[in-house]
């Protein structure tokens, strides 16, 4: 490749369009500093277009330095006329080497090689480099991230508040537009693991195809703004209590089962360091009996305690009096 | 053809031969016959579109006789599944077909006479054993039987037999060739049955709850005996005066004195096929329910609910008549126990049972 290293105007290199750009959801400050200790160790590499220069690689780098007011930087300028994938492969090599790119940028490299190949082609010859499975449906998805998600998601799936599993549920359950802004503000809002999140989208999808509504009426229903405006509970709280409430609504006979079966074994008073549990969904019949204890001694006192508790013939199924 | 309407046929090279094939060839002359699957769209298996008007001709290469995939977490009938074709023509929102086989096209096994042969040598090997058999588990029994004619080559060859009987489950009134032959001696002819809503809601191109009952008053008048699965069992709106409604039909039609069993069972589902119900069905209510992992990993409703369900038919059937050989499909011993009043404990209880229906029947 023909190349030489030279002094450029950093007014003179177009930020504004990018094309070869896959970058998203960063912070530049660190490059601040960096640049501000050290200087530029790796200078951008750019091509020359008609009044500018085209930056290839180093994008977040001219950023710093425009913002750390540098008028000129010496960067790497190709002299050659060469196609625009050639370029987009050469950022993509000179990224992929020091960082790990996040959901979104592998979402915009994505549907930008696919403006130059087939998708079997951009499986086959670039999902092992930015670690993904090969097949089709991934494909799919991480276009579907990079044409459909709006700026406010794809800042929450880049930052990780919104895991890709996540995403990817969305996507593969068709979850509309407007009820993915709805998840993704609330998910900003309030504090959900990743697996809440999911929790969160497929019970409220349920009450919704159930009942018949919008999301955006079951957001509306007092019980859940009570909780999401609470002045008192902090965020993880609230997330818990939503999930709870979507729960309740969803399940309501095995919600009430676990109620009457948690109330009855607290009224029974069983010996300190022994649990009763009741099967996952009260599915199988058989319920567990879990003893902590030091010592044979303590054993057979606790489960002397536990035989002569009052009450402890009636432990069964909950629907049953 | 009765309602089924094919628009391509797909013979793969190696079942060209078969005289099955040249049956069907001949008998849906007009029709595109392909002999290889064309393109990408066709090996791509899309569960959204199951591409039911193709017929595809192939060799089975595995055990036409196979026992009912049932979970040994639960009590299972022990029910012999005889392999003729997978794949159903009919497109009942909850089938987990759906989610069961990852292959499009209504497929049929042209070496359907060369497996039969195999199946009969096993059941003639085991002459103390009882073997019921039904070809209307991966398929419906008779929606293609028009084309297939697989009750011509079956029949004569199972109501021979002292130790077997053939189930033929559908949800059509295609009973014209059955009744045809001059047979009725263990064959069953039996039909899955469900409320008027659930029929004419969730069943596509099922004919209607009437027609079946009526097919199948028919079938007794003709000398059959019968069997009804209602399987699915779901909750919607007014479901009790729903399956009171269906009750009263049976009631109004058929001679329950020649009903072998009545099997009921409520939705469940492998936890694929919630995604494909939402999708292809956009309308269906199967999914408005209470449903918990089972133990097998299968979503099933809250053990009360199906509890309520069972009873509830239960008592209702059997108020009709008290002798209907009825039975849960894959519950417990504790489901049973509460719904029914009696449990046959295990698996090896209710083949018994079931068992004992065919010698009360049969001999």
């Amino acid at each position: 490749m023909n190349y030489i290293l030279d002094y450029i105007e950093l007014d003179s290199i177009d930020t504004e369009s990018a094309p070869f750009s896959f970058s998203y959801g960063f912070n530049i400050s660190h490059l601040v500093d960096s640049i501000q200790q050290v200087g530029l160790i790796n200078p951008p590499i750019l091509k020359k277009a008609k009044d500018s220069f085209v930056l290839i690689a180093g994008y977040k780098r001219v950023l710093a330095l425009k913002k750390l007011r540098w008028s000129r930087v010496e960067g790497l300028i190709i002299l050659e006329d060469i196609p625009p994938l050639k370029c987009l492969l050469i950022n993509l090599h000179d990224n992929i080497n020091t960082r790990k790119l996040n959901e979104v940028e592998k979402a915009i490299l994505i549907s930008k090689l696919a403006e130059y190949m087939k998708p079997e082609q951009v499986i086959e010859n670039y999902f092992s480099l930015l670690d993904l499975p090969k097949y089709m449906p991934m494909y799919n998805l991480y276009i579907w991230i990079a044409n459909s998600l709006s700026k406010k998601i794809k800042d929450r799936l880049a930052s990780g508040d919104i895991s890709l599993k996540t995403v990817r549920f969305m996507y593969e359950n068709e979850i509309p537009c407007d009820d993915i802004e709805i998840y993704g503000d609330l998910m900003s809002k309030l504090k959900f693991s990743f697996n809440e999140q999911m929790q969160l989208i497929e019970y409220t999808q349920d009450i919704c195809r159930k009942e018949g509504i919008k999301l955006k009426q079951l957001f509306e229903e007092k019980e859940v703004k009570d909780i999401i405006e609470s002045k008192s509970l902090t965020n993880r709280d609230k997330s818990k209590k939503i999930l709870n409430l979507f729960r309740k609504k969803n399940f309501p006979k095995l919600y009430h089962a676990e109620d009457v079966f948690k109330k009855r074994v607290q009224r029974l008073n069983l010996p300190s360091g022994v649990e009763l549990k009741a099967p996952p969904y009260f599915e199988s019949p058989y319920y567990k009996l879990e003893i902590a204890f030091r010592d044979g001694h303590e054993l057979k006192r606790k489960l002397l305690d536990t035989i002569n508790t009052e009450g402890i013939e009636l432990v069964g199924d909950p629907w049953k009096e | 053809m009765e309602g089924i309407k094919i628009k391509r046929i797909i013979v793969e090279p190696e079942a060209y031969s078969y005289p099955f094939t040249q049956r069907i060839l001949k008998k849906l002359q007009g029709i595109q016959v392909c002999n290889k699957i064309e393109n990408n769209s066709d090996i791509d298996y899309v569960p959204y579109d199951p591409k039911k008007d193709v017929l595809h001709l192939l060799i089975y290469k595995g055990d036409f006789l196979k026992p009912c995939p049932g979970t040994k977490e639960y009590i299972c009938c022990k029910y012999q599944i005889l392999n003729i074709a997978t794949n159903c023509p009919l497109d009942c929102s909850y089938c987990i077909l759906q989610a069961y086989f990852n292959h499009p096209y209504l497929r049929v096994f042209v070496n359907i006479e060369e497996g039969l042969k195999e199946v009969l040598k096993i059941i003639d090997s085991k002459k103390d054993e009882i073997f019921r058999v039904g070809t209307g588990e991966f398929t419906d029994s008779l929606a293609l039987d028009p084309i297939t004619e697989w009750s011509d080559i079956l029949i004569p060859h199972f109501s021979s037999r002292k130790n077997v009987i053939l189930e033929l489950k559908t949800k059509t009134a295609n009973i014209k060739r059955v009744l045809s032959l001059p047979y009725r001696e263990r064959i069953i002819m039996s039909w899955s049955l469900n409320s008027p809503f659930i029929c004419s809601h969730e069943e596509h191109r099922a004919v209607s709850l009437r027609k079946r009952i009526e097919a199948a008053a028919i079938c007794q008048r003709e000398g059959f005996v019968t069997g009804f699965h209602f399987d699915p069992l779901i909750i919607h709106k007014n479901w009790k005066e729903e399956y009171l409604k269906t009750i009263e039909l049976m009631d109004k039609y058929l001679d329950p004195s020649k009903i072998i069993w009545i099997s009921l069972g409520s939705f469940r589902y492998m936890p694929e096929l919630k995604n494909i119900i939402i999708k292809r069905h956009k309308k269906s209510i199967v999914l408005n329910g209470e449903f918990i992992k089972g133990i097998d990993g299968k979503m099933r409703y809250f053990k009360p609910i199906r509890i309520e369900l069972y009873s509830y038919m239960y008592e209702n059937l059997s108020k009709w008549y008290n002798d209907l050989g009825l039975y849960l499909c894959m519950e417990s011993d504790d489901v049973w126990s509460e719904s029914f009043g009696w449990s046959p404990k295990d698996s090896n209880g209710l083949k018994r049972f079931l068992d004992n229906r065919v010698v009360k029947f049969y001999g």
